[in-house]
């Protein structure tokens, strides 16, 4: 049988920038959850802005300007990924007084680089005569560049590194920044991921049958028939909890333990299978030392994939159980969308603010349980509840899987 | 306005939009590098000229633009009735 | 490496523009055997430049086809990793202990595939099916394909690091050997010929029309290629007890970030230095036991002279009898490739204890005041080797590879 593939990090989260359709902070994050609102019009015949609103299935951010992120010049040209990346930087710089930019390292997860960069250019090569041809947009194809405009941004320049897994991305980005800071290459690591949502990518995904028909679809419910197409940007600050401390910084999470895994999928509708999810899930709790019911709150991967999240249902309740000691279970991508690379970061920051406010958000409105698929602890309602550790997973259809054990903070961190 | 007056308008704004400053903070005499132009973005004002003015700047000059008043010396050859 | 278990290298693959195997590769690179020739792949009569460096006709047998979940770039990326895999001999193993890990390295993925599937459209709005193989195109396909050929169920990684990818990938590959984090891991640099990049590099004014020359007094530009090469990175316990032939060590990983400009070098090369001095570091080896550097060296006017600037801060006055060579006048840049052939060519070379030369050199450069080993391969003893690739976003690695215990060549 397989080796030990979680591994335990002496961690901590001591900050978190982002940007989503709900806002650009946790607070805004966990409220919009609580809500239960979808961010994406529940009317298919809204009008929407411009051709992307008008997506069915698209929960794009409304009016995102990158000068209300950061007020520097020569960012308006930047691919809208570059764009979302340094936004969500933005509030980080400001959080990581007292350490070098020297020594901060950058890892970014992205599942689609900066594909709409690539289908202009490719357009404009087509278009116009090749001297005329703007050399930025070339520049701007290219995957690890936005991972790279924040560490240009902010002085970053321990080391810039970009992952690709699909919806995996985020959490192993945070996963390999856990790994480079314990391995000693920065004081301090930002880390997370970026997806920008583009006409071009939704074509495909309608067109492979992803996305969902209507606008009412919901993980876990019964009505589900694929994803909502969505975009954000979610980093956070990694270091140590000594260095956090001796900058005075009470962290706003441990980051315990994490893993990443891959499992070929049988059949391309359903990704990896309950069977190959459980192993990796208990070995994260293993690793950690905790048992299922020492877990209060579980975020789910579930996109509102009719097969997909059948499976990763099967993999919670085998691995969770069920009943009043069950851990509860939110899916962010009920409100948030598919945020592909960004999905696992907010995820993660909402769960960060559950533990801050001991709220766990509820349902999403108007969701109905589909009743074939095992019992999923998801509240009818917000509510209050101390939440100590906290699952966050993601999977992929391809077969990609990465998931992040949380912690509260404890006493002893405080600065 | 004469056409000269109008042309040179016209490059300090697109010089401005690429640059990503106010119109009001290209000077007519300011270097490229004293308005944070790398090459890259030089590559760029190059192609918007050549597409607005349908001027051809070789490439052995492109490295040698500098300035505001290179640029205008590249446009001002081309401007009708001068 | 910063774990406690040291990583060895038992299997290598290459296909590149001079070679579709480890052996072809190497007596090219001593022979003086260019891979550039007139582009194939696509109409380039609108462009100023028509060369490049292409790997030439080669067939994908069908057990390796009905893996290939992408385009040119996964059938490059499967085809180097067969060969590793191959002559590692742990096919065998890889079905009973299928938890190695794979990462992957590179540029623009299989971008092919979309500009393929454009190519027969002239109306960009014509319908949606016309964008529908971009469904191929996220980045991690190739390592997708990779993990379903050989049945893998350990973590597929795929570092999109541009032109540095093929040397992250080793390095993110031996980092997870040498913590324990895996026991075995696939490392594959991949990258195919594509019209985006061919154009892009063009409008950056970075192409030479004819060839490639790295370190020579006016050098004309960078000419692109395309290719993969993979390795197999185990610990040295594990392939001493298997039996298993260690054709070199990996021993170091630096890593920097420029943080100064998306497309050109730090002008000072600090970036560049602090990868160089990571590795060393990392390694615990100093300076002096440096025998060889294999270069960036893409034979522009820029990352030439900062190179080699780098290269004199960290060795001081040693520099210029320091050999630092590049293999790009031959294959020309490989990109995401690029980072992992030439840590091949590197641990081939110690293996030889012959360091390829750059070819096509002609005149020294005083800007490149260092020793680039011109046009004539040079018998050493090499027992330490840094690899050094650096990317668009400043994205700067360096390898520090280790001989193999057999290592030839003449000690100095």
């Amino acid at each position: 049988m397989s080796s030990r593939r979680a591994t335990t990090y002496d961690c901590v989260v001591s900050g978190v920038g982002l940007v989503a359709a709900p806002g650009r902070s946790p607070q805004d994050l966990h409220l919009s959850l609580c809500r239960g609102v979808p961010c994406w019009p529940q009317d298919s015949a809204a009008p929407g802005g411009g051709a992307l609103a008008a997506q069915p299935s698209a929960a794009p951010i409304e009016g995102f300007n990158i000068r209300e992120h950061l007020d520097r010049r020569g960012l308006k040209d930047l691919s809208r990924t570059s764009q979302l990346a340094c936004a969500a930087a933005a509030p980080l710089a400001a959080a990581l007084e007292g350490v070098p930019p020297s020594q901060v390292g950058v890892v970014l997860g992205s599942c689609w680089g900066s594909l709409s960069t690539v289908v202009d250019f490719e357009w404009e090569t087509c278009t116009v005569p090749v001297r005329l041809v703007n050399p930025l947009l070339f520049a701007e194809t290219v995957s690890n560049v936005p991972a790279g405009q924040v560490s240009i941004q902010f002085g970053w320049s321990a080391f810039n590194l970009t992952v690709s897994s699909g919806s995996a991305s985020g959490l192993a980005a945070i996963r390999e920044g856990a790994e480079l800071l314990s391995s000693g290459r920065a004081q301090a690591v930002v880390a997370g991921g970026a997806d920008a949502i583009t006409l071009p990518a939704l074509r495909v995904l309608g067109a492979d049958g992803v996305l969902a028909a209507s606008r009412g679809s919901r993980p876990f419910g019964l009505a589900r028939s694929g994803a909502i197409g969505g975009e954000g940007a979610c980093l956070f600050i990694l270091e140590s909890p000594d260095r956090a401390r001796a900058r005075g910084v009470t962290p706003m999470a441990r980051l315990r333990c994490a893993v990443i895994g891959f499992a070929e999928p049988r059949d391309p509708d359903q990704g990896p299978r309950a069977e190959e999810v459980t192993p990796l899930l208990r070995d994260l709790l293993d690793q950690a030392a905790l048992d299922p019911r020492e877990v209060q709150l579980v975020a789910a991967s579930a996109c509102g994939s009719p097969r997909g999240d059948r499976e990763e249902a099967r993999a919670i309740h085998e691995v969770f159980g069920r009943g009043p000691e069950a851990p509860f279970v939110m899916a962010p991508k009920g409100i948030l969308g598919e945020t592909w690379g960004a999905s696992g970061p907010l995820a993660a920051a909402a769960v960060i603010e559950s533990m801050r406010t001991g709220r766990i958000p509820g349902r999403p409105l108007g969701f109905v349980p589909d009743p074939d698929l095992p019992p999923v602890n998801m509240p009818p309602e917000p509510l209050a509840r101390p939440v100590r550790n906290a699952v966050i997973l993601t999977r992929t259809e391809t077969g990609h899987l990465s998931a992040l054990l949380l912690q509260a903070p404890e006493e002893r961190d405080a600065a | 306005m004469p056409d000269r007056e109008r042309t040179r308008r016209e490059v300090v704004q697109m010089v401005a939009e690429i640059a990503d400053l106010p119109v009001d903070r290209v000077s007519e005499d300011a270097t490229l590098e004293s308005l944070g132009i790398d090459s890259l973005n030089g590559l760029r004002i190059v192609a918007e000229m050549e597409k607005r003015y349908g001027i051809n700047v070789p490439d052995e000059a492109i490295g040698k633009i500098r300035s505001m008043p290179d640029i205008f010396s590249l446009v001002d050859a081309h401007i009708p009735g001068e | 490496m910063t774990g406690t278990i040291r990583p060895c290298v038992t299997g290598m693959g290459v296909i590149t523009p001079i070679g579709l195997d480890l052996e072809t590769f190497w007596e090219s690179l001593l022979a003086g055997k260019s891979g550039a020739a007139a582009v194939r792949s696509f109409d380039t009569s609108a462009l100023k430049s028509s060369i490049g460096c292409e790997v030439p006709a080669y067939s994908v047998p069908e057990p390796v086809r009905r893996h290939v979940l992408g385009g040119r770039c996964t059938e490059l990326a499967l085809l180097a990793a067969a060969q590793a895999v191959e002559q590692a001999g742990i096919g065998p193993l890889l079905r009973e202990a299928p938890d190695a890990a794979v990462v992957v390295g590179t540029t623009m993925g299989d971008v092919t595939l979309f500009e393929q599937e454009r190519a027969k459209h002239t109306d960009r709005q014509a319908d949606d099916r016309e964008l529908a193989s971009l469904a191929h195109r996220p980045l991690d396909v190739m390592g997708r394909s990779i993990a379903r050929m050989f049945g893998l169920s350990g973590p597929v990684t795929t570092a999109p690091t541009a032109c540095a990818a093929g040397a992250y990938a080793i390095g993110m590959a031996a980092a997870l050997v040498s913590r324990g984090r895996v026991r075995r891991a696939l490392a594959v640099g991949c990258e195919a010929f594509s019209r985006l990049a061919f154009v892009g590099f063009t409008r950056l004014g970075a192409m030479s029309p004819d060839l490639c020359r790295p370190f020579s007094k006016d050098r004309p530009g960078l000419l692109l290629g395309e290719g993969a090469a993979a390795v197999v990175v185990e610990s040295e316990k594990d392939a001493l007890s298997r039996g298993a032939p260690v054709l070199g060590y990996v021993d170091g990983f630096g890593l920097s970030c420029d943080a100064y400009h998306v497309t050109g070098p730090h002008p000072e090369g600090l970036g560049a230095v602090r990868a160089m001095i990571g590795a060393l570091e990392e390694g615990q080896i100093p300076r002096d036991a440096i025998d060889y550097i294999n270069a960036h060296g893409t034979g522009t006017h820029l990352n030439d002279k900062v190179e080699s600037l780098a290269v004199r801060r960290v060795f001081g006055e040693r520099a210029p009898r320091l050999p630092v060579s590049s293999i790009k006048a031959l294959t020309g840049h490989m990109m995401g490739a690029a980072g992992c052939v030439e840590a091949v060519a590197s641990l081939l070379a110690m293996r030889h204890g012959v360091i390829p030369p750059t070819w096509n050199w002609l005149e020294a450069d005083p800007e490149c005041a260092i020793d680039c080993v011109p046009n004539e391969p040079r018998p050493a003893r090499l027992r330490h080797v840094l690899s050094n690739s650096y990317a668009f976003g400043g994205n700067n690695a360096s390898l520090l590879l280790s001989a193999p215990p057999d290592a030839g060549g003449p000690v100095s």
